[in-house]
C-alpha cells in the first residue's frame, strides 16, 4: 500500500507531512514516559518482524498480491501509540534504503499506515471490552487488522484521487479499485496477525501482558486496558 | 539481551530465508488500482541503495533479496532498541526528577 513519489500533489504531500509529524510528537512524548526495560526488546522485535513480514506477499486473485501491515499486530501487544512509532520506523527505512514508498509521499504512507493503524487499534480495544477472554482478542485483533487495511487504502484513494495524476478518473473510480483489492488483503492481514497472537499465547503469554503505550485521554480510556 | 530476543531474531530471519522463493511476485492492491486506470509509476526521486529489496552486485536474485531483506531486518531492529533506550533513558530521567522535587 506505499505511495510511491510522482502520485501525490505537493501541497497535499507536505500537508500529510505535517498532520503525521503533529501526531508523532504526543506519541513520542509518551512512550518517553511509558517505555520500561521490557517495552524495548519487545518492540524491536516486533518492529523488524514487520519489516520482513512487509517483504513476503501472499498472492490473492487474479495476478494481485497484499502483504501485511503490520500495526495492529504491534497495538496489540504494545499500544496505539507505540504502534505508530514502530509502523513510521519501518516506513522510513523502507522509503529511503529500499526505494519503497516515495520521500515526498512519505508523510502519506506514514499516515495511511501508522497513524491509521494507531486507530484501528480502537476497534480492537472496543471489541475486547466488550467479548473477553481470548476469543475477544483474536476477534478484536482480526476485525481491527482486516479495518486498518481498508481503512488505509480508503485513505491511500482519497489522497491519490485529490492529486491531478488521478484527476481525470474521478475519487470514486480509485476509491472502488482500492477498496476492492484491499477488502481481500484485510483478510490476510487478519489471519496473520491473529496467528501471530496465538503463537504468542501458547509460547510467550506474558509478552502480551506489558503496560500500552497509548494515549491517556479521559473520555475515550480504552487504550490502557490490557 | 534475552534468550527470547536472540530465539525469535533467529526464527524471523530463518523464515525470511525459506520464504523468499515464495513471496508472490504479483503487483500488489495499491500497484494493480494504479494500473487498471492506466496511470504509470514514475520513477523514483532517490536511488536507494537496496532499490525493490536488492543488492545491485550479487547476480542471484535470491541471495541479493535474502541479503538485502537480512540487512533491513537488522538495521529496523538495531534503531528501533537505539530509539526504545532513548525514551527508556527519558522516562528514568523524568523519575528521578520527579522524586527529587
Amino acid at each position: 500500500m506505499h505511495i510511491p513519489d510522482g502520485f501525490l500533489d505537493l501541497p497535499l504531500a507536505i500537508l500529510l507531512y505535517a498532520v503525521s509529524l503533529l501526531l508523532l510528537v504526543p506519541a513520542f512524548r509518551k512512550a518517553g514516559m511509558a517505555v520500561g526495560e521490557k517495552h524495548v526488546p519487545l518492540m524491536s522485535v516486533l518492529t523488524a518482524g514487520v519489516f520482513a513480514a512487509q517483504m513476503l506477499n501472499f498472492p490473492i486473485i487474479f495476478g494481485t498480491s497484499g502483504h501485511l501491515v503490520g500495526g495492529v499486530l504491534i497495538g496489540v501487544f504494545l499500544g496505539p501509540y507505540a504502534a505508530m512509532i514502530s509502523m513510521t520506523i519501518v516506513l522510513v527505512i523502507q522509503a529511503l534504503l529500499f526505494g519503497d514508498g516515495g520521500i515526498i509521499a512519505m508523510g502519506a504512507n506514514i499516515f495511511n499506515m501508522a497513524v491509521v493503524a494507531a486507530l484501528s487499534y480502537y476497534v480492537y480495544a472496543l471489541i475486547k471490552r466488550g467479548v473477553s477472554g481470548k476469543k475477544g482478542m483474536m476477534a478484536g485483533a482480526f476485525i481491527a487488522a482486516w479495518f486498518s487495511v481498508v481503512l488505509g487504502a480508503i485513505a491511500a484513494a482519497i489522497e491519490l484521487g485529490l492529486s491531478s495524476t488521478f484527476q481525470a478518473f474521478g475519487i470514486v473510480a480509485i476509491l472502488s479499485a482500492m477498496l476492492f483489492w484491499h477488502i481481500i488483503i484485510g483478510i490476510g492481514e487478519g489471519l496473520i496477525t491473529v496467528s501471530v497472537l496465538t503463537f504468542t499465547l501458547r509460547s510467550r503469554p506474558d509478552l502480551l501482558t506489558l503496560p500500552k503505550i497509548a494515549p491517556s485521554w479521559r473520555w475515550i480510556n480504552l487504550g490502557e486496558m490490557g | 539481551m534475552e534468550r527470547w530476543v536472540k530465539l525469535a531474531l533467529a526464527l524471523i530471519a530463518l523464515s525470511l530465508a525459506v520464504l523468499i522463493p515464495f513471496a508472490s511476485m504479483f503487483p500488489d492492491g495499491l500497484e494493480r488500482a494504479v494500473k487498471t486506470l492506466g496511470v504509470e509509476e514514475a520513477g523514483s526521486l532517490l536511488n536507494a541503495i537496496f532499490h525493490d529489496y536488492a543488492v545491485g552486485f550479487i547476480e542471484n536474485s535470491y541471495l541479493s533479496t535474502l541479503i538485502a531483506g537480512l540487512v533491513g531486518f537488522f538495521a529496523v531492529f538495531a534503531i528501533t532498541w537505539t530509539i526504545g533506550k532513548a525514551l527508556k533513558h527519558r522516562k528514568t530521567k523524568n523519575e528521578t526528577r520527579g522524586n527529587i522535587t
